[in-house]
């Protein structure tokens, strides 16, 4: 069996196989993304334990559980719309992955500063929104990428610049006449 | 050398229920083997013991040269049709039509050149997209056999696949199964209850009842020379006409009308002298001049053929088909003869023991 890529069959798959590859990262975003919220929760146990006044639970925190219910249902919706090949999910991946990376400096950054999160908890914290804007880096950028592929062979498809039934033919060909060679060598 | 070998196979379920009696059958490379006979026969059991289903009791099954008798379904390199098609709802034609390469986790491209050129054969290409349910049964029926395409089976196996379609769709897609197999030129075996099915597609028919074999043979011999009274009113549409009578002199009597066999028939028929046997005659070997009295109950003007329904003695229901169009009327008393090379001769069933051929 020949293990060169076609690049016309591997572009015609496309039209029959989703971006699974990007919409999978974006999932993976959103796991990521809620191991910070976890972790940021968490930390109201702490501050009670220390019996302080919580810089953290006041209205800000409310608008931060609505942002981390809105960023789950939107990275979920992307991550359809980016399964199918549209662009405007990438840049919105991209929007996304930037807001996750500011976060660091609200919550994390200011609870460090102000003693209320342990250092083992602000790593923690970054490690899962810098995961989480990475997969939805990787997911955008192959996103754009795919949906290039995929629109600049589906013009020259209906061009007829390409005739996909002769490359599908050709290739079948060249497979059964590999086959046959590896055959006569092995007589 | 035959690709399936089928040898002294027994299928026997708990309770000691036996749904299949020593089935033997050579499969010739590139064969299409029609299972054939009423519900219960064994004919389903018995191909998917030969899937891989069910467990083989006793005897062996052998796959181009290979013992497949205890190995599992997927070791078999067998792929099977369903009747309810088996698609998975979830996935679209093109991932359902992949998905047994895909397991295989076999090359995208490579699965991908399978599932297209199926797809060109069956005609969905512009189906690939989309979903089973926004399909018609016929094109879901059609994605079971790509399915089994993509895959390059030593045997195709047909479960009563156009069981659930309507009658016109079940023309077109016998058609395309035929068609199918001189292009694949691929060993099927189909089960089917229609003997419609089984006369226009099999290469050779395996004719089933009660899980016994009746008959295996092509189309033709089964149509002209059935083995005994159940094959002989199995295959046939209108079903063979049968007389229960004795051999008398030579004659065959009833008490209905006599008859005179002729020739290899007479000579066959001397070593059942005063014993009872059963005459049957195909509708279409009945002649409108002779002298057996038949009273018209109705008519089926067909077109090219009439089927004419009556009755001999006042009580035995005959179907004649006559060429051209008939004019005959309920209580018109018409004289009918037989074909006399057509005529058959079986022995006397007994309970359910079908009669055997005698001439």
């Amino acid at each position: 069996m020949s293990s060169t890529k076609n690049p016309v069959i591997q572009s015609d798959i496309m039209r029959y196989r989703p971006n699974k590859f990007s919409s999978n990262f974006t999932l993976l975003s959103i796991a990521f993304g809620c191991l910070y919220f976890l972790v940021l929760y968490g930390q109201y146990t702490r501050s009670y334990e220390l019996n302080v006044e919580v810089v953290f639970f006041d209205v800000g925190m409310g608008l931060s559980v609505i942002y981390n219910l809105v960023f789950l249902l939107l990275t979920f919706y992307m991550s359809i719309q980016i399964k199918n090949y549209r662009k405007s999910a990438s840049y919105v991946l991209i929007g996304l992955a930037v807001i996750q990376v500011l976060r660091i400096f609200w919550y994390p950054v200011r609870g460090l500063s102000k003693d209320l999160i342990s250092a083992g908890d602000f790593t923690v914290m970054i490690i899962w929104l810098a995961l989480s804007a990475a997969c939805l880096i990787v997911a955008a950028v192959f996103g754009i990428i795919r949906n290039k592929q995929y629109y600049d062979y589906r013009a020259k498809l209906e061009s007829g610049e390409i005739d996909i039934d002769a490359v599908l033919k050709q290739a079948d060909a060249e497979e059964e006449a590999s086959v046959a060679n590896a055959a006569a060598k092995e007589v | 050398m035959p690709e399936v070998n089928i040898s002294h196979v027994d299928k026997i379920y708990d309770g000691n229920v036996q749904a299949v009696f020593d089935f033997n059958l050579d499969i010739h490379d590139g064969e299409l083997i029609v299972l054939v006979g009423p519900s219960g026969c064994g004919k389903s059991t018995t191909l998917r013991m030969v899937a891989g289903l069910e467990d083989i009791t006793n005897g062996q099954l052998i796959i181009d040269g290979k013992d497949c008798t205890r190995l599992p379904p997927k070791d078999r390199d067998i792929a099977m049709v369903f009747q309810n098609y088996a698609l998975y709802g979830h996935m679209t034609i093109y991932e359902n039509m992949a998905f047994s390469l895909t397991l295989r986790k076999e090359n995208k491209e490579v699965i991908h050149r399978k599932v297209m050129a199926a797809a060109e054969i069956l005609d969905l290409k512009t189906q690939l997209n989309k979903k089973p349910r926004q399909l018609s049964g016929g094109q879901r029926q059609r994605v079971a056999m790509g399915r089994a395409i993509v895959r390059n089976p030593k045997v195709f196996l047909f479960d009563e696949p156009l069981s659930n379609l309507d009658a016109q769709l079940r023309g077109s897609m016998r058609r395309e199964i035929m068609l199918l197999h001189k292009r694949l030129n691929a060993t099927m075996i189909y089960v089917t209850h229609d003997q419609t099915e089984a006369l226009t597609l099999a290469d050779r028919i395996v004719c089933m009842s009660m899980g016994h074999v009746q008959q295996i043979g092509r189309p033709i011999d089964l149509y002209d020379h059935p083995a005994n009274t159940f094959v002989a009113t199995f295959i046939g549409l209108p079903p063979m006409n049968m007389f229960d009578g004795k051999i008398e002199g030579g004659k065959f009597v009833s008490d209905l009308f006599e008859y005179v066999p002729e020739g290899d028939k007479a000579t066959a028929l001397a070593a059942y002298e005063g014993k009872e046997v059963v005459l049957g005659v195909r509708p279409e070997n009945i002649l409108p001049e002779g002298h057996i009295k038949l009273k018209v109950d109705n008519n089926e003007n067909l077109g090219m053929n009439t089927l004419v329904h009556g009755k001999i003695g006042g009580k035995k229901i005959v179907v004649c088909k006559f060429t051209g169009w008939c004019g005959y009327k309920y209580g018109d008393e018409i004289d009918i003869g037989f074909i006399p090379e057509s005529v058959h001769f079986f022995e006397k069933p007994e309970g359910d023991i079908p009669g055997k051929t005698i001439a």
